[in-house]
């Protein structure tokens, strides 16, 4: 509780804190509720050659049954989850203004210890992965009972997908925290962050191939929700897609090992070096 | 405070270091240190910049983990526990520049779990009670040094660690933070501080340890630094009937005129007034006996420079 005080005295006049939380929630929101007008095909009615319309190839998200339960939790978790670069930053400026402002030794000569150093950062990162999570779950929830449902039993079985959604701003968290403990510089983390993640790591995939590749640290994260749009627009018939049905365990379990691997290197970090 | 409890306090040590190591690589950054703070002291940790000053009170403040030797403060005690009974600072004043002074000093209270922490006494301590509510970043370093001082203060501790307190300030804000420290030694709390300014410590501390690369030159008490055998300036009418005289006085080691005084080591075994009797009795009474010490700066500087 008092590391959760002492963060929450830390943050809440940090105006970049307090405004991109603000500018992320209500992205999100918008997103999630609004999404579901969009049209799926593309502005423009696709024609066939004769100018006659093709049906029904103008139809909206929510039509084609975006807010449709069980699978309207895993819709919609996917388009929440791009948030998490956004979060990352966050996490990142929250570990790396300690170093910034010096005020990380400060805290330690003033009776922090180095364990409830990191267990205050860490709190913050856990607290944001629960809070956006919980914020999908909640806007998913509202969305779908404003949507026609088959039945209540279909709420509970697409919750397991939320368990996913934690994981992979976790995951993704998770690297930009070690990060930021490593680097200590703020925008020298965050731009590792995005250029591993968005460019250095798909190299590697490249590279090692796809039996290895998908043991990269970062690769879990993108296939614990899988991207529900072919599924929608009924494209995955179309090519014949198959589907991975169930809880990705196999992701899952790879997320928390890399989870735990991150942490533990950045705790060591902290007790280990000097401040 | 009666005497005794003084008597007492004073034979506590507050912080002990022995043989405190530091290296970095191929440099070594502290060697062999082995220092005995005295409670109610007020320690000088002197020594020119890179002399491993702050590297040093980093050890003993945890921010730094020593290669090797052992550190103990209140010569193990710690309850309560240590950091709430110690206010410290490191190099520069450390706070977050988007809160004020008063939201600061909170966080640091809430470090210390501190139930009813003083804050306008200690901002009025330290003159900035009227700029409570400004951002730290807004600040002067002359204000930025005082609220450091002031978050030190908030436990009311019973030793005091500042690094360069006046490191940067102009003259009138060196003169504040000084007055500061003094007016906190009075109230018998150990302070222990760094720096590079020989004129500063012999202002405000009474015991010193000197450093030079990373290893202790001297320790001990701030008017030990300088040899006992100071000189001393007698002045006389007809200064020249004064040499015969000197010459075979028993208290005199060496004299040596300078131009209308004499320059006199005394041998250790006398003192001055003993000097002055033997003068008197031989009817020469003199105008003039004024002690010079050697100066402290070239002391330091021969310590430093060996």
């Amino acid at each position: 509780m008092k590391l959760l005080r002492l963060e929450w005295l830390k943050l809440r006049r940090y105006r970049f804190f307090a405004i991109s939380t603000l500018v992320m929630l209500l992205l999100v929101l918008l997103l999630l509720v609004f999404f579901g007008d969009i049209n799926a095909f593309g502005q423009q009615p696709a024609e066939d050659g004769e100018g006659k319309q093709l049906t029904p190839l103008q139809e909206d998200f929510a039509a084609l049954g975006l807010y449709q339960m069980p699978r309207a939790y895993a819709n919609l978790a996917y388009l929440a989850g791009y948030f998490k670069f956004f979060a990352a930053i966050l996490v990142i400026l929250s570990v790396t203004n300690e170093f910034t402002f010096r005020t990380a030794r400060q805290n330690i000569i003033d009776g922090l210890s180095r364990k409830q150093f990191f267990g205050s950062k860490l709190i913050t990162m856990l607290l944001m992965a629960l809070g956006l999570t919980l914020l999908s779950g909640v806007a998913t929830l509202v969305m779908a009972l404003g949507h026609e449902q088959p039945d209540s039993a279909s709420y509970l079985k697409g919750l397991p997908v939320l368990a996913a959604l934690f994981t992979e701003y976790l995951l993704c968290f998770s690297l930009a925290f070690l990060l930021a403990w490593t680097l200590k510089r703020g925008a020298a983390a965050i731009l590792l962050f995005l250029l591993y993640y968005f460019i250095l790591e798909n190299i590697l995939y490249f590279v090692l191939g796809e039996d290895l590749g998908q043991f990269l640290p970062m690769q879990p994260g993108r296939s614990l929700i899988e991207e529900p749009f072919t599924r929608l627009t009924k494209v995955d018939q179309i090519i014949g897609l198959a589907h991975q049905e169930g809880f990705p365990w196999k992701a899952f379990g790879l997320s928390w090992a890399y989870l735990a691997l991150f942490f533990t290197a950045a705790y060591q970090l902290v007790l280990r070096r000097d401040l | 405070m009666s005497s005794q409890t003084v008597g007492e306090t004073n034979t506590e040590t507050v912080l002990h270091t022995a043989h405190l190591r530091k290296q970095y690589g191929a440099f070594t950054a502290v060697e062999d240190l082995s220092l005995q703070i005295q409670k109610g002291s007020v320690f000088g940790l002197l020594g020119p910049n890179g002399s491993g000053k702050t590297t040093t009170l980093g050890m003993v403040l945890g921010i730094t983990h020593p290669s090797s030797g052992t550190f103990q403060w209140f010569q193990g005690r710690d309850n309560p526990p240590l950091k709430q009974r110690m206010g410290a600072l490191l190099e520069t004043p450390n706070f977050y520049p988007y809160l004020n002074a008063l939201e600061n000093l909170r966080l640091v209270a809430e470090i210390k779990s501190l139930s009813a922490p003083p804050y306008q006494e200690v901002l009025k301590t330290v003159n900035l009670h009227d700029r409570r509510r400004s951002p730290f970043k807004h600040y002067s370093l002359g204000m930025r040094q005082r609220l450091a001082i002031a978050a030190a203060l908030l436990t009311d501790p019973e030793v005091l660690v500042l690094d360069e307190p006046t490191n940067g300030l102009d003259p009138q804000g060196i003169a504040e933070v000084r007055q500061i420290i003094l007016d906190i030694a009075r109230r018998g709390i150990t302070v222990i501080m760094a720096s590079h300014i020989l004129a500063e410590v012999e202002k405000i501390c009474d015991h010193v340890a000197v450093l030079r690369q990373g290893q202790l030159l001297y320790q001990g008490t701030v008017a030990g630094m300088v040899p006992g055998d100071s000189l001393w300036e007698l002045g006389y009418e007809g200064a020249q009937e004064l040499g015969p005289i000197l010459q075979n006085a028993p208290s005199v080691a060496e004299a040596q005129p300078e131009d209308s005084l004499w320059l006199v080591k005394l041998h250790p075994a006398y003192d001055a007034a003993q000097l002055n009797r033997y003068l008197a009795e031989k009817g020469y009474y003199l105008k003039h006996l004024k002690e010079r010490r050697s100066n402290l700066e070239a002391e330091f500087l021969k310590l430093v420079d060996q």
